[in-house]
């Protein structure tokens, strides 16, 4: 099978393998735009072929899903025979499609997570905002106590695991709470007075 | 007590990814590159969500990058801004307007002088088996080749046998191969 062709990304234009991996930019010969294109050895590998899969036969193992099919692996983490089909493999491990679904639904796999709320983040913006408009930090500051507390589990940006934002966040709605307290119990004894 | 390594290595560059056409920005959205230990990891940030597209280095296939005008326009729309300001600045008569008119000009210059350090733009993109994928980080020339740089033996060590220029030939070869190939006869 030969490898697709590498296309001008503004015109679509094919581009010719002469101007591949010369670490300089040629112009595309349609468009005429600078283009630098490095190839890989990945474009010469052609896809997995499909491959016919083993039929049971008296006495050995079949797949937990598909009865008729010989299995060839077990679930790493339920157990289950699988068959070629069956078999996902997932950094080095191999499980079954069910496990799969129920590990990316509980965020089990890492590899598998695509979305993350960066409640860290969240936080620092209710607890930092309302001071700006002094007033609002009295329900601001609760507000980013309950996030905390609430969300104080859930994982951080994928490429950072520092919890200081969090701590910053706690501190400022804590500096927040204990403003408005002392400002209170001074009016108050005040008045007493 | 010695330090876990970092699981995730930023390659330089923040760009934006607009959604929509050239007039309305239906989302826009941070994106930065991170080297992982088997895959690129692609980051979208909008708001406080951050939606996550892995590229495994053994799936690459070819890295793009096509130059474009865009510092250029950028430079010389800001340059003749900055200079109208001046000319402005200049035949105002009070000094108060003249030298805000002079900031704002400066400003501009300014900006262009930025833009000029940064050097020209490009468009990255990066072509898989089943996608051609888009790189906004990747938005400045030095910037991308700095990151090829950084990529280019991690990409070579998962991919293995063959090096960059052996690919070429290769591909060079089937391209000869195909085109001597007799044409399929039809029906």
């Amino acid at each position: 099978m030969e490898p697709s062709p590498i296309k001008c990304g503004k015109c679509q234009a094919i581009l010719s393998p002469s101007q591949f991996n010369t670490g300089e930019l040629t112009s595309c010969p349609s468009c005429k735009s600078l283009v630098a294109v490095e190839v890989f050895p990945a474009i010469l590998r052609s896809p997995a072929a499909a491959f016919s899969e083993p039929l049971l036969v008296e006495g050995e193992s079949s797949c937990f899903y598909h009865p008729a099919k010989k299995a060839s692996i077990v679930c790493e983490s339920c157990g289950r025979f699988l068959c070629a089909l069956c078999d996902l493999e997932l950094n080095g491990r191999h499980i079954c499609p069910v496990c799969l679904e129920s590990g990316q639904k509980k965020a089990k796999y890492k590899d598998l997570e695509n979305t993350r709320v960066l409640w860290d983040r969240l936080t620092l913006t209710v607890a930092v905002v309302p001071i700006l408009f002094v007033w609002t930090s009295i329900i601001g500051a609760p507000v980013t106590l309950y996030l905390i507390w609430r969300h104080r589990k859930a994982p951080c940006s994928l490429t950072g695991k520092s919890n200081l934002t969090f701590i910053v966040a706690a501190v400022l709605a804590s500096l927040e709470i204990a403003g408005w307290t002392l400002l209170l119990a001074f009016y108050l004894t005040k008045g007493k007075i | 007590m010695a330090r876990a390594p970092k699981e995730y290595r930023r390659l330089s560059g923040r760009g934006m990814r607009v959604d929509g056409n050239r007039f309305f920005a239906v989302s826009r959205s941070i994106c930065s590159v991170w080297e992982g230990e088997d895959h690129l990891l692609l980051v979208d940030r909008m708001g406080y969500t951050e939606t996550y597209k892995r590229l495994y280095f053994r799936d690459i296939q070819a890295v793009m990058i096509r130059k474009t005008a865009k510092a250029a326009v950028q430079n010389c729309v800001m340059s003749i801004l900055a200079l109208l300001f001046f000319l402005w600045g200049t035949a105002v008569m009070n000094l108060p307007g003249r030298v805000t008119l002079w900031i704002i000009g400066g400003c501009f210059a300014l900006f262009t002088l930025i833009n000029l350090l940064f050097g020209p733009t490009c468009v990255t993109y990066i072509k898989t088996p089943v996608q051609n994928e888009q790189l906004p980080s990747l938005n400045r020339l030095r910037t991308a080749r700095k990151a090829m740089n950084r990529i280019r033996p991690r990409l070579l060590e998962a991919q293995g046998a063959f090096t960059a220029d052996e690919v070429k030939a290769e591909l060079e070869e089937r391209l000869r191969r195909l085109s001597q190939a007799p044409p399929a006869a039809t029906s």
